[in-house]
């Protein structure tokens, strides 16, 4: 089966360098992007099996983005990844519709649970 | 005695000065000036009288540095009274060493009233050894002459030994706690042996042909409590003046008291204010320290897996690692920026880089700024010279200006705030300003006032602190601000200066 193709968006290039190293390890393929703005001008959105997204990010926010995709790619698993979980974000996440909500820091056995959860693949954890 | 000193027994190694000689000198003090030889006849006192004058001058003049040193307004005016009645007294003696004929009863009895019942604590020494050494160093050539005082403590040790307390008023015995008068007589060193801490001020004070002398000095008393004590006295400004110094003592312990408490309680409420700063910042200081710690857990678990995998990749599984000991060092950084800046510390004095100050301040702020969608941004020169001054404190008021400065931008569509800082003569001034729709007229009057707040939850203390820290810097702090171009915060700090914390 082809590896799946998962979108990192971070503003913390530390967190896309950490989860591009553990998804490409696990056998996924990745694309990493600093923000909202810069994942949503590339074409192609529906080439990707699965996205996690930051919250806090300047510009538009995970969850804003969550929303938009919702609308153009609701079966697009969306991932939501923060630093700082308030009850309000975790709802609102859960609310759009997200496949996960994790909090950083997180173990990684839990995020790749996640993500092959997300893509039904079951061959990453 | 003069075993102790025979400098001052009378085997000097200069040969006395000619008072022709010495007033050819222009960079000798007054009294050496006019020193007339020992068996000379000093002339009338009107010279003398002028510099009583000159000395009460003096002390009024010195006052504002007095201020900046943080002696209290009420000692003020004690140490002047108590200078005032120095000078009268000296030109009682004057009149009753010189005059005595013409001096009437009233007056004999006017001056025992005035020293006798004065609220203050008066002390009659004789310098005499003293003016005569110094004059004698002065002539064989010795021009720092606490420096050569310091460079031979048996010589010095003499020398204090040498003064004598002649006599003190009724009150000074009250003040010493002493059983009577004859206790507090004899040599310095005896009766107040600290004074040697201060001999070398003295000697200093004497040498420059100070007019006034004035200091805080340690007192100790006949149970053996220590006392603290402002010092006053007029100096001579005639070598035979050196017979009767008047010395006053005010007693300030209470007031220093008062002064820790209050310095006490203004770094407590400065601490509060920074814990309630940090306390706003919590969601960012969160993602500051999560984050890393996020990374540090998928680079390790990444590493293990390059790693075992059949065929391991060394090179992915090497730069994981490297990555998890970068973001442990990132998240070090900010547990110590935090703790540094909450930190329950006393006000300390060290030279400070400002624009890494600044730096550093940014950084705290800098996830805060970015989830705002706020820019900051640092202008200034290359290199601006250290400046002397307490780094929380000040690292306190530039991320309250910076943090106040983003809270102002929340809402608009330009969110910046600039910090530009350069040199300006013997100033550094920094300037914070941001974007935000500015002050209104009627709150910049009260801006720095304590309590005084703008935001529903805010404490009012933010720049209140920010003034005092930077006015105990020895500087200064305005604000200016035009409705819709947002707001500008200044302060000015002396480039080297030597204020008290």
């Amino acid at each position: 089966m082809k590896s799946p193709l998962i979108a990192i968006i971070d503003d913390d290039a530390a967190i896309r360098a950490g989860l591009s190293s553990l998804l490409r390890s696990a056998g996924c393929r990745v694309r990493l992007f600093p923000t909202a703005e810069a994942f949503l001008a590339e074409e192609g959105a529906v080439r990707y099996d699965c996205i996690i997204t930051d919250v806090q990010m300047p510009g538009i926010s995970g969850l804003d983005l969550q929303d938009q995709l919702k609308r153009s790619l609701p079966a697009l698993p969306v991932i939501v990844l923060t630093a700082f979980p308030t009850p309000a974000i975790r709802q609102r996440a859960l609310a759009a519709g997200a496949a996960s909500f994790l909090s950083k820091p997180f173990e990684a056995r839990t995020l790749l649970q996640a993500v092959d959860a997300a893509i039904g693949d079951g061959h990453l954890a | 005695m003069s075993a102790l000193d025979p400098q001052v027994s009378g085997s000097a190694p200069a040969p006395m000065p000619s008072p022709a000689g010495a007033a050819r000198s222009p960079d000798l003090p007054r009294w050496a000036r006019s020193a007339p030889s020992p068996s000379q006849k000093t002339p009338g006192p009107s010279p003398w009288l002028l510099a009583t004058g000159l000395a009460i001058a003096a002390a009024l003049v010195t006052w504002p540095a007095m201020a900046a040193h943080g002696v209290l307004a009420a000692s003020h005016l004690v140490a002047l009274a108590a200078l005032a009645i120095c000078a009268l007294l000296l030109v009682h003696a004057r009149l009753t060493g010189e005059r005595a004929l013409r001096a009437s009863e009233a007056a004999n009895q006017r001056f025992s009233e005035i020293y006798d019942r004065a609220g203050i604590s008066i002390w009659r020494e004789d310098w005499t050894p003293v003016g005569r050494r110094m004059l004698e160093l002065r002539q064989s050539g010795v021009t720092d002459i606490p420096g050569y005082f310091d460079a031979r403590p048996d010589e010095k040790k003499a020398l204090h030994a040498a003064v004598r307390i002649t006599d003190v008023n009724r009150f000074t015995v009250q003040l010493m706690a002493a059983a009577d008068k004859a206790e507090l007589l004899g040599s310095l060193a005896d009766v107040l042996p600290h004074s040697y801490l201060t001999f070398s001020r003295w000697l200093g004070a004497l040498a420059r042909g100070d007019d006034v002398y004035i200091a805080e000095s340690k007192v100790r008393r006949a149970d053996g409590s220590l006392v603290d004590c402002l010092v006053t006295a007029a100096l001579p400004q005639s070598l035979e003046s050196f017979a009767d110094i008047m010395v006053s003592i005010v007693e300030i312990s209470e007031y220093k008291r008062d002064q820790a408490r209050l310095a006490e309680a203004e770094s407590e409420v400065a601490r509060a204010q920074r814990i309630a700063t940090m306390g706003a910042l919590t969601a960012s200081i969160a993602h500051e320290v999560n984050s890393p710690l996020a990374a540090i857990s998928s680079n390790a678990a990444a590493c293990i897996r390059w790693l075992v995998r059949p065929e391991p990749d060394l090179a992915e599984a090497q730069s994981a690692a490297r990555a998890v000991l970068q973001n442990v060092e990132r998240a070090q950084g900010v547990i110590e920026r935090t703790r540094a800046f909450i930190s329950r510390s006393e006000p300390r004095r060290a030279d400070i880089d400002l624009p890494a100050l600044i730096r550093s301040s940014l950084q705290i702020l800098d996830r805060e700024a970015r989830s705002h969608g706020c820019e900051l941004r640092l202008e200034t020169p290359g290199e601006i010279a250290p400046l002397r001054g307490d780094p929380i404190q000040l690292q306190q008021v530039l991320v309250n200006l910076i943090l106040n400065g983003l809270q102002a931008c929340a809402s608009r569509p330009e969110k910046l705030v600039r910090v530009r800082t350069w040199a300006e003569g013997d100033q550094v001034v920094t300037a914070v300003s941001d974007t935000g729709p500015g002050i209104p007229a009627e709150h910049l009057g009260q801006l720095f006032q304590p309590f005084f707040s703008t935001k529903p939850t805010g404490m009012g203390m933010g720049l209140a602190i920010c003034r005092s820290v930077i006015e105990a810097h020895g500087g200064e702090i305005s604000v200016s601000s035009a409705p819709e171009e947002g707001a500008t915060v200044v302060f000015r700090l002396p480039l080297s200066q030597s204020s008290v914390l």
